[in-house]
């Protein structure tokens, strides 16, 4: 398992690069150039166009461009945005805000949706179990921005129970809201995963050989039910955390929270190169590992499963 | 709850039958519609005997089996009519609690598939030894020695170092055995086996039933033994019942249904297993498939494919259980003259 | 892991509700963040949305809110001031002592007074301040408003040789000479009026910078925290795209202090937000750059008189026609176009009453403005306006096009084309554009033969005067001036109003020159945005005038 483990993260080095690389190939792909974007409506003083130009090598073909940020990230250089904040600054600040607003998404999915799904799968065709059916669908069917608006201005002006927007409040007040739309639909998502991983692990023949056994149905769901039919729900929440966190965009702009979809955004928009690439390898980076912390618990949770 | 207290569950000095099981019906609620998977069986099985239920897939018998046991999900199934009685304790109706009690420690099954029916994520040590800290309340060493000891029964090689390891570490023969070992720890009075050799070769099957054997006459357990297979079943069993589409077809000793069947279902039966002093081009089976549960067909439920069928036997009502000699049985509208033949190629 | 999942589930349910219910429970307002409190008659805090400032360095700042910021912490020569009748003018700074001109406007001299110390000790001189615009205008600085030395502007003498972005000839402007330590010159290459040269010195990187920050480094490092000598000061470095803190400079020799002890600005990218925090509370100013649009539609009714809606903010929205195309060479068809275009009616219907329609280039907030230049042609008349279409000569295929960037808010646009559809009978559509600079590079390209398609901008000023409306994007190679008019009479007149120093004669030759723009035709604007903001109850005498500026120091906050 050791060895495993190691290899999986010497595979993640090229895979850095290629990203990279390929990121910094899109941006540059993309139509337009940073200089007329800043250029934009306001008479620009050539001598600051040339300063920028200068500073960022934008004149520069692509592979020396590319080559020059892979040196400068040696010597822990990081690059920094046009309005001169330093990359690595921008990663020390929006990275943990990104991060708690994923991780609270996180914690509400997991312990809701799993929760709930229980719920649903040992009460299945109860009430309980079509209201929440229903619900999921709902959540999974309205778009993102329509449930953070509502949400937004229901719990945040009219209540007035939480802040509707920034992170003034601190974590988890400020996160509660964005957490739980972010949340949403893969909240939706994992109970119905688990309802359905549930009910046909209740199917099985080692549950009805438990049952023959005489065990209770507590110690039935707990030993024989929840642990087998985890895999596929684990599968999809290691991916899907570090998928909250890259695709915070939308519930970041609309409850203003400074944190990495915010930054992307605005730097795919004014054509920083540097910005996007570091910012986007950070999140590669993020997902590996959480692959390869799934990966690493399919060994804990299936002894069927071994790696050499 | 200790196991003498256990033991005593059902009338003191009880001298009837181990297990009565009298006009049993079971019946499934299908989107399609409703399944009537047991209509009206009856057997008995007392201390230390053997009893083997035979038949096709869909004939029913496990479906018996997993009622005597409790464990059928009661919607969608449910047991209109009929009667189990466990020493005299009358099981249809019994609350879930209660059944729990007598599941395990009274009343055990094992299965056909070992892997499927063991759980994968967990050391089949730990799957034994739950059954002392459960019933028997002892403590984790003590139901890990316990459940090294049962597996040494079972004759399951290094047990002590084995117990930690998982179901599919083990070959198909040994996983039986473990199923066996976690099944009969508890010393249950009646164990039913559904199908506990179809899915291991011949070697093996002839070990996994000699245990079966060996753990009955040790501890008087009565066996229920289900299965396909009427070669296994001459050298267990003393008693047979024979089902299609939920019924009785015939019920009597081995030696009886083996030398005079009085069923021509029970004939086609016999007459299709291989036998070693032939050869022939092709093996004689049944012609045609198993009723739809859902539509039986009026009358005999065999009338389709059987031989002699005649118009008596596509109308209601079915032939009833008719006694053509002493403790045997059969339904069969032409029983007798079936009897008389003595088992001829029909 | 397996016996507690049920456990986790109902524990960390009921731990998010507590948290959820002891946030609400534990301060008075939601949200938990005090925004504001104090005692009756100055003290106190409040909070104001702005978008994030690209810097903080007087020489390079080049947004509204970089300037609001700043404007707190350094006084510089001259000082906007919005006067009783709404207009803004220039008024000198408690710093400046005089400033004058012997030769009608070619050389000024700037007397400050003594005894000004920026924050961290420095004392401000002369040569603070001609250190500071020379650094400004020295072109590899790379700084934003060094062009305000220059021929567009105020026309330094020795820019030229500064402002070089690879090998300039010299380090300093010849014309700036530093006379002693409260006095220095500076020599115009052409004559300004004054009022248009107070203007020029009212923007920010004319405010002086201590000696630390006149370097490309060192002005990054003021840029974190800068230092300065006005009311307010800033304790601790800012925290990017969040918010910046000033508090109450109690060394500021000025006459007006601040009123309140804190201000706490607030980065909001998405102004939806702001609203929100508005609303709920959370937040005490919106409006630096107007209200979002979804909330003009119910602010006077959730905050009644804390909601101010006045005319004349110094932007306009203009549009371009490419006359050197078939589609618009004819002046009857690009009227026709505009006469058809009921602009009252968007105003109305699309932005709830928050703008004006133009007849000019100028706005009534400036001097001068807000008078009527387009005259009839730039009045709503669908039968007139097919009339003039008719004797034009119509459009080829009977459409037009009007250029709109993807992304970008196109609801103006679309009732635009719907009514010169309905109202001319000519088809309209938008042509999307990915970026700004794509849809300006092919307005250039446009010639004789092509279709074309009309340009529609939009423009705000820096300060408000006339010359600022319209030189920078209809002056022959102006900077802005992306059509490529060019008209000698035009630039004639401009240039002749900048040297007056009559303020009248000024105000009126810029007026002329307006007239010959609207003569050709190329280009009219279309609405003045009003100056719309909201506040909460926690804060009083909230002023923004048409600039974008607040009234930071005279805010006050409310007691509890």
């Amino acid at each position: 398992m050791g060895r495993y483990f190691v290899r999986r993260l010497l595979q993640m080095i090229p895979v850095f690069f290629g990203t990279t690389f390929l990121i910094y190939a899109l941006m540059f792909a993309l139509p337009g150039n940073p200089i007329d974007t800043l250029s934009r409506g306001k008479p620009r003083n050539p001598a600051y166009l040339q300063y920028i130009i200068d500073q960022f090598n934008l004149n520069d073909p692509f592979i020396v461009q590319y080559f020059k940020y892979i040196g400068g990230i040696f010597t822990g250089n990081f690059g920094k945005t046009f309005n001169n904040v330093s990359v690595i600054d921008i990663f020390m600040q929006r990275i943990p805000v990104t991060l708690q607003l994923a991780a609270t998404a996180f914690v509400i999915e997991l312990v809701l949706g799993i929760a709930l799904g229980i719920w649903t799968a040992l009460r299945k065709g109860g009430p309980f179990d079509h209201l929440s059916l229903l619900a999921t669908l709902l959540l999974i069917a309205t778009p993102i921005f329509v449930l953070g608006y509502v949400v937004q201005w229901l719990f945040g002006v009219k209540l007035g129970w939480l802040p509707p927007a920034g992170i003034q409040a601190g974590w988890p007040t400020s996160y509660i809201l964005p957490g739980f739309v972010l949340a949403s639909a893969s909240f939706a998502f994992v109970l119905r995963l688990t309802r359905q991983s549930l009910l046909e692990v209740f199917g099985s023949d080692y549950v009805r050989a438990a049952r023959a056994k005489g065990l209770p149905a507590w110690t039935i769901l707990r030993k024989y039910s929840l642990r087998n039919s985890l895999i596929p729900i684990v599968t999809f929440l290691g991916a899907d955390f570090a998928a909250l966190m890259g695709g915070a965009v939308i519930t970041e702009g609309i409850f203003n929270i400074p944190g990495i979809g915010q930054q992307l955004y605005q730097s795919i928009r004014l054509h920083e190169s540097v910005v996007v690439v570091g910012l986007v390898t950070v999140l590669i980076v993020a997902y590996l590992i959480m692959n390869l912390l799934v990966d690493l618990l399919y060994g804990v949770l299936d002894p069927r499963i071994r790696y050499e | 709850m200790s196991r003498a207290v256990r033991k005593t569950a059902g009338a003191e000095g009880w001298t009837g039958p181990l297990l009565s099981v009298e006009d049993l019906n079971v019946q499934f609620k299908t989107r399609d519609g409703l399944v009537r998977a047991v209509n009206g069986v009856s057997f008995e099985l007392n201390a230390g005997e053997t009893i083997a239920i035979l038949g096709e897939s869909g004939s029913g018998k496990s479906v018996t089996a997993q009622a005597v046991m409790g464990i059928l999900d009661m919607p969608p199934a449910s047991i209109p009519k009929g009667s189990i009685r466990l020493k005299g304790r009358e099981l249809v109706g019994l609350s879930e609690k209660d059944y729990r009690e007598i599941r395990g420690t009274q009343i055990a099954m094992i299965f056909q598939d070992a892997l499927s029916s063991l759980n994968p994520v967990i050391s089949v040590g730990e799957q034994i030894a739950e059954m002392y800290r459960l019933h028997d309340g002892l403590s984790r060493s003590d139901a890990k020695t316990a459940a090294i000891d049962v597996m040494q029964r079972v004759r399951i090689p290094a047990a002590a170092q084995r117990f930690g390891d998982y179901p599919h570490q083990f070959s198909g023969g040994m996983r039986q055995r473990i199923m066996i070992a976690m099944m009969i720890s508890q010393r249950p009075q009646l164990l039913i086996a559904d199908e506990p050799t179809t899915a291991l070769d011949v070697t093996v099957q002839a070990q996994v039933m000699e245990l079966l054997a060996e753990l009955q006459r040790d501890s008087d357990m009565g066996l229920i033994l289900i299965t396909h297979d009427l070669g296994v079943v001459a050298d267990v069993a003393q008693r047979i019942t024979v089902m299609y589409a939920g019924r009785t077809m015939e019920q009597g000793t081995v030696d009886e249904i083996y030398d005079q069947p009085a069923n021509p279902y029970t004939i086609g039966l016999l007459e299709s297993i291989p036998k070693l002093a032939e050869t022939v081009e092709r093996l004689p089976a049944i012609r045609g498939l198993p009723p739809n549960l859902l539509q039986v067909p009026p009358g005999c439920p065999f009338h389709p494919r059987c031989p002699l069928a005649q118009d008596v036997c596509r109308r209601d009502p079915r032939p009833p259980l008719e006694t053509v000699s002493e403790g045997h049985v059969s339904s069969c509208w032409f029983a007798k003259e079936v009897h008389a033949r003595g088992g001829l190629r029909v | 892991m397996l016996r507690t999942r049920r456990g986790l589930a109902l524990v960390g349910a009921a731990a998010v509700a507590a948290l959820g219910l002891s946030a609400c429970a534990s301060s008075s307002t939601p949200g938990g963040d005090t925004t504001s409190s104090a005692p009756a008659g100055g003290g106190g805090t409040f909070s104001i949305a702005i978008e994030e400032p690209q810097n903080l360095t007087p020489s390079n700042c080049y947004d509204l809110y970089c300037f609001n910021v700043l404007n707190q912490m350094i006084i510089g020569i001259y000082d906007f001031e919005t006067q009783d009748d709404g207009s803004i003018k220039p008024v000198p700074t408690d710093l400046t002592k005089a400033v004058s001109t012997s030769d009608n406007g070619k050389t000024w001299t700037i007397e400050i007074n003594p005894d000004w110390t920026f924050t961290n000790g420095e004392k401000i001189t002369a040569k603070t301040f001609v250190d500071t615009w020379n650094f400004a205008a020295y072109g590899p600085n790379g700084q934003q408003l060094g062009f305000v030395f220059g021929p567009s502007q105020l026309d330094v003498v020795g820019y030229d040789d500064v402002s070089d972005a690879k090998s300039p000839k010299a380090k300093t402007m010849s014309g700036l000479k530093v006379v002693n330590d409260t006095t220095l010159s500076m020599e115009l290459n052409k004559p300004l009026g004054e009022s248009l040269f107070a203007n020029f010195l009212a923007g920010p990187q004319i405010l002086p910078m201590p000696s630390t920050a006149l370097t490309v480094s060192g002005s990054e490092d003021f840029s974190k925290q800068p230092i300065g000598n006005g009311p307010y000061k800033m304790d601790t470095p800012w925290t990017p795209n969040q918010s910046i803190t000033l508090v109450k400079n109690p060394d500021y020799k000025g006459s007006t202090p601040g009123n309140a002890d804190q201000i706490d600005f607030r980065v909001y990218n998405d102004d939806n937000a702001a609203w929100a925090d508005l609303q709920a509370g959370n937040l005490d100013i919106l409006g630096v750059s107007g209200l979002p649009q979804q909330a003009l539609a119910t602010a006077e009714q959730v905050l009644g008189d804390r909601y101010v809606n006045t005319a004349g903010a110094l932007q306009f929205g203009y549009y371009a026609f490419p006359q050197q195309t078939d589609t618009f060479k004819n002046k009857d068809v690009r009227i026709a176009i505009r006469k058809a275009i009921n602009y009252q009616d968007i105003v109305d219907k699309l932005l709830y009453g928050t703008a004006t329609v133009a007849q000019s280039f100028a706005p009534s907030t400036i001097p001068g403005g807000g008078t009527d230049i387009c005259g009839d042609s730039c009045v709503f008349d669908a039968a007139k306006a097919k009339q003039l279409l008719e004797q034009g000569g119509g459009v080829p295929g009977n459409k037009v096009q009007i250029a709109s960037i993807q992304g970008a808010d196109n609801s103006v646009r679309k009732a635009v084309c719907n009514q010169i559809q309905q109202n001319l009978g000519v088809a309209c559509t938008l042509k999307m554009f990915p970026d700004f600079g794509a849809m300006l590079d092919a307005y250039a390209k446009l010639g004789a033969g092509d279709t074309g398609f009309i340009l529609a901008l939009g423009w705000g000023a820096d300060n408000p005067t006339i010359n600022n409306m319209i030189a920078p994007l209809f002056g022959t190679g102006a900077p802005s001036n992306y059509i490529g008019y060019s008209n000698k009479q035009f630039d004639e007149l401009v240039a002749r109003g900048n040297a007056e120093q009559d303020p009248q004669a000024q105000i009126n030759d810029w007026l002329e020159a307006e007239k010959v723009l609207y003569g050709d035709f190329v280009a009219f604007a279309t609405t003045f945005p009003n100056t719309n903001y909201g506040y909460s109850e926690h804060v009083s005498n909230v002023k923004i005038n048409p600039q974008g500026f607040v009234n930071l120091a005279e805010i006050q906050v409310n007691g509890s």
